[in-house]
């Protein structure tokens, strides 16, 4: 049976202090990026219409028709959108892709635009949310399109990474088809590297020398102190703490549940995982290497390293384009620190994706495009963009996506992250868990409590909030 | 069914002497009066659609287990129940409402009474003063929030500088669990007891000069003449704004959510309101954020018939001399 508890949106009460990669999302997506969406689009593709239009793979007719696409984008974002759509427009002119920019949080928005009978025909969809609507019958099953269409078929079974295609894959049916990877990695300062004398962290994911007790050594070194006051830290979390400590419990051979798709039980007392909440934490409260809760409420992990203030940051990709906007920031990426339990580092396997709406009656139409944006097309023109990461392997090796980020040499470890990731939880009951988890472990980044006690205390709510759901 | 029931409180408060046979009653007034019922309608219609059928429908959603898309199904006191003996955020909210009531009630109501007093003052440039005071009211809370935060920084923050000045330790404002509330209601005071001023002052200019006058003569002192016939004078006001600064206070909502974000640290700030709009909006069980609802309302209803009983008593005892 359904219950009623659903997802959250862990990223709606962080906002204020916190950027990730949902509020960046969010951030500027209001009325004016829209409307510069809808402007350029009535500009830039009224072309005429392309000679071999029209036609699916299989060379049908699409019958002609007008979709709304629901996402998520910051102006710059919005513009790579509109690149997607003006392309596919091109293919297909009889159909019209008319953009909705989110305004606020995603779900809440989506939930009561369904609940009003007036939700998107194709919208974007976050890895930990989109089972709460799943769930609730609003999203489309493309399963049988999927298995249909021999050719996308193949490219889904071969050039996705297929623990992504697994991560989408709820309840037996294929609801989200990935379209951006975003699994977080370390991005450091080169001229504070060059002037501590230190060695450049690896870029290959098999590379396991870049241990916790290097990765110490190294922030320590990048740590400049004036008394008891430190003005250059070696390292700041620029993501979400639990999140992100998480992740590095991951590469130490962690796991917290069973298994990650519809988990039966959370494994958050597992030894190698809390022992890498406790040295995330340990980082500022101990060693001081990295700012504490006070200080990063005083001057957010992305601000810092903007700043010259923190040396190392864990981020995503979507920090990519803002970091190289900085004058004078010469940055390059690394991989994540590797756990002494550990066998090589680890990310998260983090992703969004599309999916269709189940009630739309444009479903052939919102398939061509979904088709089109998660295909070699789409996502070539998101490599290009410098804004994305790829999900396709081939375009993720490709010149294009290499090109498109200048300002580093490492690009290929946001792509070469795709196999060394661990999934998030897909569960209805995120939205409940995330909110004891990231309230509990709280204590630990304060230095209240200490990992072990405090996981202690939430595998047991987890498995209420789980067995519930 | 809403129809009716709007109509019957409706005449209820319109005409609250009168008993006996309302329907009829009703109908007939309708029948003779009807030009002036025309003219009311658009308002009444505007009060049945947008406030009277929303507070049956929720009580009618604390009834049920609902998530807005699929269809609400009936569980009858369940939520109630579960509020009761099975949420312990529910009671941890409760108590940290009541004790942002405690904290910020006494204390507004104390400055709101010093600046009215203040206010009443002939000085020059009295108005740039009564305006001034004002100005933290019209301010929207989220500038309000974010001057604040600023202001409780721990590194860079204007308290803590003050209090360095002074050789005093600096203190963590905003992530101390036992500070957390105390600078919340700080922040809160500050925002409104202008509002509860402008209040007070009215009726301050309302007491007659001659008791005063005719007290002095009989040489009563200033705080005598303010015990005995300034707070008894202005008794309805303060009791008014009590009440209003309770209801107000329970249900305290933004400059939790702009400040300390999801009521931290851990559940120090999370008070009431915020677990009702995560029940509702985070986690989609509109049926138990709306019996949340319900019992803060049932709560506030009993408090403020409390006051207003023990507050008229209090007024007409008062006003036995006259």
């Amino acid at each position: 049976m359904v219950h009623d508890r659903l997802l959250g949106s862990p990223s709606a009460r962080r906002s204020i202090r916190q950027i990730d990669r949902r509020t960046l999302l969010r951030a500027g997506a209001g009325a004016a990026a829209a409307a510069g969406v809808v402007g350029a689009r009535s500009s830039a593709f009224s072309a005429p219409a392309h000679v071999r239009g029209g036609r699916n793979a299989a060379g049908q007719e699409i019958p002609g028709g007008e979709i709304t696409f629901y996402f998520g984008a910051n102006p710059d974002e919005a513009a790579t959108r509109e690149l997607i759509i003006g392309a596919f427009q091109e293919k297909f002119p009889q159909i019209t892709v008319n953009p909705q920019v989110a305004e606020g949080d995603p779900v809440q928005e989506l939930q009561t635009q369904f609940a009003g009978g007036a939700g998107p025909d194709v919208m974007m969809a976050w890895e930990l949310s989109y089972s709460g609507l799943a769930t609730r019958g609003v999203m489309a099953d493309l399963s049988e399109r999927i298995a249909a269409d021999a050719e996308f078929a193949e490219l889904v079974a071969t050039d996705h990474e297929a623990e992504l295609i697994a991560m989408f894959n709820w309840d037996g049916k294929q609801y989200v088809l990935p379209e951006q990877f975003a699994g977080v990695v370390l991005f450091y300062n080169k001229k504070m590297f060059a002037d501590a004398g230190l060695e450049a962290p690896p870029a290959s994911w098999e590379d396991t020398s870049w241990t916790w007790d290097r990765f110490l050594e190294t922030a320590q070194a990048l740590t400049v102190r004036d008394g008891d006051r430190v003005t250059q830290f070696g390292f700041a979390d620029a993501w979400w703490m639990p999140l992100s400590a998480t992740v590095i419990g991951t590469g130490n051979g962690g796991n917290w549940f069973d298994t990650y798709v519809d988990p039966a039980a959370s494994t958050i007392t597992d030894p190698n995982l809390v022992a890498g909440l406790q040295w995330y934490a340990d980082l500022s409260n101990v060693h001081r290497v990295a700012p504490n809760a006070e200080e990063i409420a005083t001057q957010a992990g992305p601000d810092m390293f903007m700043g010259g203030r923190a040396a190392m940051v864990l981020v995503g990709h979507w920090m990519y384009p803002a970091f190289s906007g900085v004058d004078g920031l010469e940055f390059e990426v690394a991989v994540l620190p590797l756990g002494p339990q550990g066998t090589t580092p680890k990310t998260d396997l983090g992703s969004t994706g599309l999916a269709i709406s189940a009630t739309s009656d444009m479903q052939d139409q919102a398939w061509e495009f979904v088709k089109f944006s998660t295909g070699v097309e789409g996502q070539t023109i998101i490599a290009e963009s410098g804004l994305f990461v790829p999900v396709l392997k081939s375009v993720g090796q490709s010149a294009a996506y290499l090109d498109a980020h200048p300002a580093i040499q490492n690009a290929t470890v946001f792509t070469d992250a795709l196999a060394h990731s661990v999934p998030l939880p897909i569960s209805a009951a995120w939205g409940e868990i995330s909110a004891i988890w990231d309230r509990d472990l709280g204590a630990v980044w304060r230095g209240e409590a200490s990992a072990e006690e405090v996981c202690a205390n939430l595998e047991p709510q987890i498995n209420d909030l789980l067995a519930e759901s | 069914m809403v129809d009716r029931a709007g109509q019957g409180s409706l005449s209820g408060s319109v005409a609250p002497a009168r008993r006996g046979p309302v329907k009829r009653s009703i109908l007939a007034e309708i029948r003779k009066n009807w030009t002036s019922y025309l003219f009311i309608l658009p308002n009444l219609i505007g009060v049945l659609v947008f406030l009277a059928f929303p507070v049956v429908f929720a009580l009618y959603m604390s009834f049920t287990e609902w998530d807005i898309l699929t269809s609400p199904e009936f569980v009858g006191l369940q939520n109630y129940r579960e509020m009761f003996t099975d949420d312990p955020l529910f009671w941890v909210s409760l108590r940290n409402s009541a004790y942002y009531v405690l904290l910020t009630v006494p204390t507004t109501l104390l400055i709101a009474l010093g600046l009215a007093m203040a206010m009443n003052q002939a000085v020059r440039g009295i108005a740039f003063f009564r305006a001034a005071i004002y100005v933290p009211v019209l301010t929207s809370a989220v500038a309000v929030a974010f001057v604040w935060q600023w202001i409780f920084n721990y590194d860079f923050g204007l308290l803590n500088a003050v209090l360095d000045v002074f050789n005093l330790p600096s203190v963590r404002w905003l992530t101390s669990s036992s500070w957390a509330m105390i600078s919340l209601a700080i922040m809160s005071v500050w925002k409104s007891a202008g509002y509860f001023a402008v209040i007070l002052f009215a009726a301050l200019q309302g007491v007659p000069k001659v008791l005063h006058e005719a007290a002095e003569i009989d040489g009563a002192s200033a705080w005598n003449r303010f015990l005995n016939i300034t707070i008894p004078m202005i008794a309805p006001a303060l009791l008014f704004v009590t009440v209003i600064s309770v209801i107000g206070s329970f249900q305290v909502f933004d400059q939790v959510y702009l400040v300390t974000g999801n009521g931290g640290p851990g559940t120090a700030t999370y008070v009431y309101n915020l677990h009702l709009f995560n029940e509702g909006f985070t986690f989609f069980r509109m049926g138990y954020a709306a019996a949340l609802a319900y019992v803060l309302f049932a709560i506030l209803f009993v408090i403020t018939f409390i006051q207003l009983r023990v507050g008229r008593q209090r007024a007409s005892a008062a006003y036995e001399f006259e």
